[in-house]
């Protein structure tokens, strides 16, 4: 029985962990896409006012 | 400087929560009547403390937007919410982890389990309304009404096991009638701060890109008027 608890209490802070980390993998994915069009408008912004 | 800031906090939490992870599964002993599994305590309960702390930070900036119109208040409501969805996230799936073990049920929709489940609902409506809202000043305004809403459910979620008339399957409050042992405060307390520290630090993270959409959106509108 404290096996079955052990093991589920290690997939509990392990689904903290990948939750988490899942978290932040989208906020550097989002931020890699919003910088990358931040500097695009910039560009074409430059571009227009020549 | 506030990358500084945003990695000291990270790395600060994330050492807390190492160095706690180690007292919880090596130097504590399990739980009298539940073993190993009780020790889910230790994130389950600071996860769902650090997430209503943010819900509440996102009700006092919606509440400040309503009478300032000032968008920074909506940034700081919108990052702090997504930040605490993860945090309730994390408290349903290792409750739910530790019902499948200690009740031999993965759910129940008993009044504490579902008024959480609605709170995570309801926030998720809040960020899946946002987008379908064109215009700044309307978008920023209902979400600061709906933000405001949704935290009504909270009180509920709190009082769900402490109300005398209502039975409910989730364990009664041990925080206030002196149910946690002495040995179990510390590692308590050091769970609810590190992921506090992880949770600033993430907020801040989706701030710096809220505020760079903003700058997206008004660079799109210079574009379209040139």
């Amino acid at each position: 029985m404290d096996a079955i608890n052990q093991t589920f209490l290690f997939y509990g802070y392990s689904a903290a962990w990948i939750i988490v980390f899942g978290f932040i993998l989208i906020l550097v994915r989002r931020g890699q896409r919003i910088d990358h069009e931040l500097a695009r408008l910039k560009s074409l912004m430059e571009e227009k006012e020549k | 400087m506030r990358d500084n800031v945003i990695y000291t906090l990270g790395a600060l939490g994330a050492l807390l929560m190492a160095w706690n992870m180690h007292t919880i599964f090596v130097v504590l002993a399990g739980e009298a009547m539940q073993g190993q599994i009780g020790k889910m305590f230790f994130i389950h309960v600071p996860a769902a403390i650090t997430a209503y702390s943010f819900y509440a930070v996102a009700v006092v900036c919606s509440i400040a937007f309503l009478f300032t119109k000032n968008f920074k208040y909506d940034s700081i409501a919108v990052s702090s919410i997504e930040v605490a969805q993860v945090f309730t996230l994390v408290n349903l799936v290792t409750g739910s982890l530790w019902g499948h073990i200690i009740w031999g049920i993965w759910w129940t929709w008993d009044l504490r389990l579902t008024s959480q489940f609605m709170c995570f609902m309801l926030y998720l409506g809040y960020l899946l309304m946002r987008p379908a809202i064109a215009e700044a000043t309307q978008r920023a305004t209902m979400s600061a009404i709906l933000a405001i809403f949704a935290a009504a459910d909270i009180p509920l979620v709190v009082m769900a096991i402490r109300l005398h008339n209502v039975r409910t399957q989730h364990p009664a409050p041990v925080l206030e009638t002196g149910g946690v042992d002495p040995s179990w405060w510390p590692p308590l307390l050091i769970g609810y701060v590190a992921l506090m520290l992880i949770a600033a630090a993430l907020v801040m993270v989706r701030l710096r890109q809220e505020t760079v959409t903003r700058e997206i959106d008004s660079l799109r509108r210079e574009l379209h008027a040139i």
